[in-house]
């Protein structure tokens, strides 16, 4: 057993990128941190785009797309202007190995809420996620993963529970999962959500790719935060494992997400350091 | 409650707007009105605005920030305004926003040179003149190191030209110096 060991990269630092190139075997880019605008349409910057196209041509190195703002569950409308993006992304890379989003929505009305806020799952979302879900399968010819994000608010009254949820949709679909374990420790600690039996309920077959991060718990309001700033806490190496653990045999990828403005601050070594960790945990035979 | 009541009456509660017109025979939007998580909601939300403003508006942040109303103007611009997702956008978007609607002429002074220097450098056709009464270079150094002091503010006339023609981007004439 070995994985795809990776990290995130957001494309404004090429220093960084080959400082950590020889320690992974992806890197997963978000479209819309690598954006702008030119002549009044976002597109990929252009030097950024020139950037994975070297890496996807000159090294061994995958390229995952992981998404922010497509908001596929937004009642009225999702946004378009990502498919865009993404559509430059797979005619100008076509190696690009996946793409993936959150099963969240982040705009209403057209109006940004500038956060990502989980769904209630109930059969409207399922129908809705689920045919968008299908339509992006369907345009792209790419695999396709949600992933399942912190709750932020207090769950307004939903009909599954939350393994049963992502199993729907991903029967009803055919997509894959990124499971991400920080995520769900965020969970347990701000709104009680439990692990265990989460896991008992879960498709472990359809997750594809894991997310780990290193957070911090917001003082002021005792809030588990999910900001991708810090080193991996063993809590969460612990949980990495207890998947490894179920052998799920799709998966494929583990991703140490971390923002941007935060690399400096948890520094190279460090991350090379949690890199090669992960590696050796991927390495090991179930226990 | 459905999925479209769900979410307006959630946008409103997030930018501080009253709820209305939307049935909350649970006590939903009461519950969360009320509540911690939505206090960390749009303290996240006015981080990620904080984090994308300060590394796209480095002029017009460090300003705001000298000025102790940094943290007023970018929750006043995350309530009021339907802001893009693309972080350059939002930048934009920002400065676009302190012009119409800061009370301070020289913060709006600066936030439309920090602007025009932004758009001349993405290739847009710029012509800019404005009034300093300051001396913009003190000035400016002292913003670009997040240093700023009173005794960065010189008084003086000064014409500024942001021009996308200008290889420097941008020139600083001394009133009564003009030829």
């Amino acid at each position: 057993m070995s994985y795809s060991i990776g990290t995130t990269y957001e494309g404004k630092n090429l220093d960084y990128l080959l400082r950590i190139a020889p320690h992974v075997d992806h890197i997963e880019v978000s479209p819309d941190s690598i954006s702008t605008n030119i002549g009044g349409a976002v597109t990929i910057h252009p030097d950024i785009l020139k950037q994975l196209q070297w890496v996807a041509t000159e090294t061994n190195i995958d390229i995952l797309l992981h998404g922010v703002g497509l908001s596929i569950g937004s009642y009225d409308h999702w946004n378009d202007e990502y498919l865009r993006l993404l559509d430059q992304l797979f005619n100008s890379i076509p190696s690009i190995k996946w793409h993936s989003e959150h099963l969240a929505y982040t705009r209403v009305n057209g109006e940004n809420l500038g956060t990502m806020l989980a769904l209630p799952r109930t059969d409207e979302v399922l129908d809705l996620v689920s045919e968008r879900v299908n339509a992006i399968q369907e345009r792209f010819k790419h695999r396709f993963l949600l992933e399942n994000v912190a709750s932020m608010l207090p769950d307004p009254g939903s009909k599954y529970s939350e393994a049963g949820f992502l199993n729907k949709i991903t029967e009803l679909t055919g997509c894959g999962l990124i499971l991400d374990v920080y995520n769900m420790e965020c969970d347990a600690y701000n709104f009680g959500f439990k692990i265990a039996p989460f896991f008992d309920e879960l498709n472990i077959n359809s997750v594809y790719e894991l997310h780990v991060a290193g957070g911090a718990i917001d003082a002021e309001h005792d809030f588990k935060m999910d900001v991708h700033s810090r080193r991996l806490s063993q809590s969460t190496l612990d949980l990495t494992q207890k998947v490894f653990d179920r052998s799920p045999k799709n998966l494929k990828a583990v991703t140490y997400e971390i923002l941007e403005e935060f690399v400096g601050n948890i520094g190279d070594d460090n991350i090379i350091n949690e890199l090669t960790g992960l590696r050796n945990m991927s390495r090991h035979e179930p226990q | 409650m459905n999925l479209n009541e769900l979410q307006v009456g959630v946008l409103d509660l997030i930018k501080s707007r009253h709820v209305v017109g939307i049935n909350d025979s649970t006590g939903y939007f009461l519950s969360v009105k009320g509540s911690k998580e939505l206090l960390v909601v749009r303290k996240v939300a006015l981080w990620w605005r904080t984090l994308q403003i300060e590394s796209f508006c480095t002029l017009s942040s460090a300003l705001l920030k000298y000025e102790n109303c940094f943290n007023d103007a970018v929750t006043s611009f995350y309530n009021s305004s339907s802001f893009s997702p693309y972080r350059d956008e939002v930048g934009i978007q920002f400065l676009d926003y302190l012009q119409v609607y800061n009370s301070d002429a020289f913060v709006r002074t600066v936030s439309s040179f920090e602007l025009a220097l932004i758009q001349c450098k993405k290739g847009k056709a710029v012509s800019l003149s404005q009034t300093w009464e300051y001396e913009p270079y003190t000035i400016i150094s002292g913003l670009l190191q997040n240093a700023i002091s009173k005794e960065h503010f010189v008084k003086g006339s000064y014409l500024v030209e942001v021009c996308s023609g200008n290889a420097e981007l941008f020139t600083v004439t001394p009133f009564g110096s003009h030829q």
